[in-house]
């Protein structure tokens, strides 16, 4: 029985010259030691990563960036030329005050990954960046 | 007796066409499918049976020639050509992955399905960083979910490859001790 399959295994063909074993599951040993550090790689980044702390609040000004935040942390920013001033609370952000014409950019509301808020006279723009709002039907 | 993969190069080149024509047909009828899970681009991979098969049969430049030739071929048939660099970079580092393991297998520690499984979580590896490169650091967020079904699907086309395996050494045995 023994020789049989020792024969068997060498009267192979394939590239290394061993044939599938007769009737047997295919499983070894090393297939689930693959299949657990498979499971294991796909699951450790939920556990060490560090928990995501939302959309982050990028403010430009005049094309420079002059702030970068979490949307959680409440602040309040004034641009560097003191005409508009940006709100972040509750988890949005809106711009509170603008010295400009129209202040379009106060009357839109708050702003989300979708929608920034811009002032164009001045060159401000509040962009919210999402992590969670990845454009799922593009994929 | 003959020698153990003694194909003749004929052999090896016409077998590695058909092999590559099988894979481009199933590549090319699997991109029809909507994705198992709407939202996430998760597929079978059945494609990637081939680039296993040929691992195993014709060795490892023949297995490198039907995932390049199958993903540039698939390609131009769907006409999907942004999808080229995921399908490339997804074959060429399961490739590499299962290369990697062969010899393993060849002892006998290892089957086809292990083969797979780590070939396919190489696959979504592959996508992983080209989608990173392109679309930004947010596709990271899908790495826990593709590389999980890369397991299910790994084992399925992994099977699939085995025995397919299986039916075919038997076959070519028996035609060289006739």
């Amino acid at each position: 029985m023994k020789k049989n399959r020792l024969k068997n295994e060498t009267e192979a063909c394939g590239e290394c010259g061993k044939t599938a074993r007769k009737g047997k599951p295919p499983f070894r040993l090393l297939d689930f030691v693959i299949i657990a550090a498979v499971v294991l790689i796909s699951l450790a980044p939920l556990l060490f990563l560090p928990k995501d702390e939302g959309s982050t609040v990028v403010i430009t000004w005049h094309g420079e960036e002059i702030y970068r935040g979490s949307i959680t942390k409440d602040q309040t920013v004034v641009t560097p030329d003191g005409l508009n001033t940006i709100v972040i609370e509750n988890g949005s952000v809106r711009m509170e005050n603008a010295e400009c014409r129209d202040r379009i950019c106060v009357r839109s509301g708050a702003a989300s990954p979708s929608h920034p808020i811009v002032c164009l006279p001045n060159r401000v723009v509040v962009t919210v960046i999402g992590t969670e709002e990845v454009d799922s039907g593009t994929w | 007796m003959v020698k153990p993969g003694s194909f003749s190069p004929t052999k090896k080149l016409a077998l590695a066409a058909l092999i590559a024509a099988a894979a481009i047909i199933v590549h090319t009828v699997e991109a029809l499918l909507p994705p198992l899970i709407p939202g996430i681009p998760v597929r079978l991979g059945l494609a990637n049976v081939f680039t296993l098969l040929a691992l195993m049969l014709l060795g490892a430049p023949y297995a490198a020639a039907v995932a390049i030739v199958r993903c540039v071929v698939a390609v131009l048939i769907t006409g999907a050509v942004s999808q080229l660099p995921y399908s490339l970079a997804g074959a060429l580092l399961s490739f590499a992955a299962m290369f990697m393991l062969e010899p393993l297998r060849c002892r006998g520690r290892l089957s086809a399905v292990g083969e797979s499984v780590f070939g396919a979580f190489a696959f979504n590896l592959g996508q992983l960083g080209v989608g990173i490169l392109i679309a930004g650091r947010a596709m990271f967020f899908y790495f826990p979910v593709m590389s999980l079904l890369s397991v299910p699907t790994g084992i399925f086309t992994g099977l699939i490859a085995h025995y397919i395996f299986k039916v075919l050494s038997r076959n070519f045995n028996a035609e060289q001790n006739r």
